[in-house]
């Protein structure tokens, strides 16, 4: 039996009905459904819709059509049952009532809420760019509104096109996707996925999505390429070989908003989302992937020259021309940040075992220590060092911390190629927490967030069942407290779960304590 | 309440969303067999365990609450989550 949900007393405003798992979101034919609600809703094609009028009390469609339809029954509750029921059916079908079927999961007062979609998108963005770097902010923040806009823009359609799609039966449905239909999409990134010619995809890595360049494009794809490009009002040059050159020089404006963690995760919530908003029937053939004329169009633009663009919306891929604009800016203030040297140090010089380079006199930022040293070999920073800003990850370090980008996120490594320090030279560059688990000669490496590392008791129970021991994990800080364990139960709780008599703890300086079942600190 | 991520579960982790409660808060739930975890951050840090505890003081149904590598979390089962959510919410926008 339904139980309607407490909502607005406004008779033409939506009503929301709990039954079984569900919710049910019914409204006016000039409802327009939030983000939350196209984004979350499930099935309700024609014999679902039946089967879910004819569950109904007789009460409850009667309000149904007191509320929603043209011409209500009135007052009068003896109308025929049935009738009543067709008619409500009737109606749903033609989408002069529509319902939205959600998991019981998704609030109410959510499912009540006014459009959300472009709010959403700027507190996201909004908590990007507040935690960045001063210098960076306005630039990310004006990408990110122009980013905002082109999603906005595209739900209106997506909602469109799923309002149609979700009213058909499955098998109906089912012909439709395998059918690729992608003639509704009139960008260029349809024609160039279908080539195969996307050089940077999105690859999901345990908890996030990270861009790889993919290999380079063959002579046989050249031609086609160059036609596609040219339709889209690109530029292109006469060998393959340039063409290659373009899309690396592309590539290379991008790298700097990948290295960078806010602007990455600025770049990837655009891109994934821009994968949401696609309507539902095209989704089939999109990835979260950077396709090749937007390479082309940011080395051309890089180089000063202008673009005509594709279309009156001036659209390249997935983004604007404004956005590409803003992109090249952000891509060169990030590469004067990363260049700016982080503090003048003492003409004495402090000592860092060899690392200062350049000057005498001034120590570099650590991503400079670490590109001008790379043919010179530089030996391992300690965790103090890299903590303090005198020295620099290892490129095995880097390339470990490449593989954790956030939080959650996890690798397996053979035990020889990591080590406690490790744990805590990333601590010191990250600020975050780091655990370390050990089965046989695999290790595996969590990473957490600046308070803790936030996996559950079952989680960890049953990284216990599959064999691993809870080796450590770090405490960011420098202070001896920050090698005491955390309270009863806390991290004394996780050597309960692996039934264990102690573990360790790295802070970020390198120092470190074992503690164990009856105490937070062992070794003092 | 905004969902600012959700993951899909994989053969570590379960399934989590990540909402953001308020302006000063943040909560991540984990679901697992019909019980969800919360833990929730503020601008002090983790504050699942203050949070807990104040909705078990104006309760009469006590949720567990564990912290495990320095996250703290509060149990509660899958169908309460939405009623607790909203309570986390109030007590986070005080």
């Amino acid at each position: 039996m339904e139980q309607r949900l407490p909502g607005s007393t406004n008779p033409r405003s939506p009503v929301v009905y709990a039954r079984d798992n569900y919710l049910y979101l019914i409204a006016g034919q000039d409802y327009w459904p939030t983000y939350w609600v196209a984004s979350h809703r499930d099935e309700m094609s024609g014999v679902i819709v039946a089967q879910f009028v004819n569950d109904l009390q007789i009460d409850t469609v009667h309000d149904i059509l007191d509320r929603y339809s043209q011409t209500p029954p009135s007052g009068n509750h003896n109308y025929d049952p049935l009738s009543l029921r067709r008619e409500l059916i009737q109606l749903i079908q033609l989408k002069k009532i529509k319902v939205y079927k959600l998991s019981r999961l998704h609030y109410t007062s959510t499912l009540m809420d006014i459009n959300n979609h472009l709010t959403s998108d700027l507190n996201i963005i909004d908590r990007v760019t507040h935690r960045s770097e001063e210098n960076l902010l306005h630039k990310q923040l004006e990408l990110s509104q122009e980013l905002s806009t082109i999603l906005s823009v595209r739900w209106e359609h997506k909602i469109r096109m799923d309002d149609q799609f979700w009213a058909q039966a499955w098998y109906n449905r089912l012909l439709v996707v395998t059918g690729g239909a992608l003639n509704s999409i009139g960008e260029g990134i349809a024609g160039l996925v279908k080539l195969g010619a996307v050089v940077i995809e999105g690859v999901y890595d345990a908890s996030a999505y990270q861009l790889k360049l993919l290999g380079q494009l063959s002579q046989g794809e050249f031609e086609q390429v160059g036609r596609e490009l040219v339709k889209l009002g690109i530029d292109t040059v006469n060998e393959v070989e340039d063409l290659q050159q373009q899309i690396q020089q592309g590539y290379e404006i991008l790298e700097p908003l990948l290295e960078d963690e806010k602007s990455r995760k600025l770049l990837m919530d655009f891109l994934s989302g821009y994968v949401d908003s696609v309507p539902y029937v095209e989704k089939g053939a999109f990835a979260v992937s950077i396709p090749l004329e937007v390479l082309i169009a940011l080395a051309t633009m890089g180089a000063g020259a202008a673009i005509t663009a594709s279309n009156a919306a001036r659209r390249v891929g997935q983004f604007s021309t404004r956005a590409l604009e803003l992109i090249i800016e952000l891509s060169r203030a990030l590469k004067r940040f990363r260049q700016k040297p982080r503090f003048e140090a003492p003409a004495s010089g402090k000592k860092s075992r060899g690392k200062v380079t350049g000057t005498n006199d001034t120590i570099t930022s650590q991503k400079s220590v670490r590109k001008s040293n790379t043919d010179k070999t530089i030996s391992a920073s300690s965790p103090a060092e890299i903590y303090h800003g005198f020295g620099s990850l290892s490129k095995r370090q880097q390339d470990l911390l490449d593989q954790l980008p956030d939080s959650l996120s996890n690798v397996k490594l053979n035990k020889s190629n990591v080590n406690v320090t490790d744990l805590a030279a990333l601590t010191a560059q990250t600020g975050d927490e780091f655990a370390l688990f050990t089965r046989g000669s695999q290790r595996m490496i969590v990473r957490g967030n600046q308070y803790g590392v936030p996996l559950t008791r079952s989680e960890l129970a049953e990284l216990q069942r599959q064999g691993f021991k809870f080796s450590g994990h770090t405490h960011p800080g420098t202070s001896d407290i920050t090698l005491n364990a955390s309270g009863t139960p806390g991290d004394r709780e996780v050597l309960r779960i692996f039934n264990q008599q102690q573990s360790l703890i790295l802070n970020s300086s390198g120092r470190r304590s074992v503690y164990d079942a009856a105490t937070d600190r062992r070794v003092p | 309440m905004q969902l600012l991520k959700e993951k899909a579960s994989n053969g570590l982790l379960a399934k989590r969303e990540w909402w953001s409660l308020g302006d000063m808060c943040e909560a991540m739930i984990v679901y697992e067999h019909g019980k969800c975890s919360i833990n929730i951050t503020g601008d002090s840090g983790d504050i699942s365990l203050t949070i807990g505890e104040k909705i078990n003081k104006e309760r009469s149904r006590k949720y567990p609450t564990t912290v495990t590598i320095d996250s703290g979390f509060i149990e509660v089962p899958e169908d309460e989550l939405n009623e607790v959510l909203s309570l986390i919410e109030n007590l986070c926008c005080q």
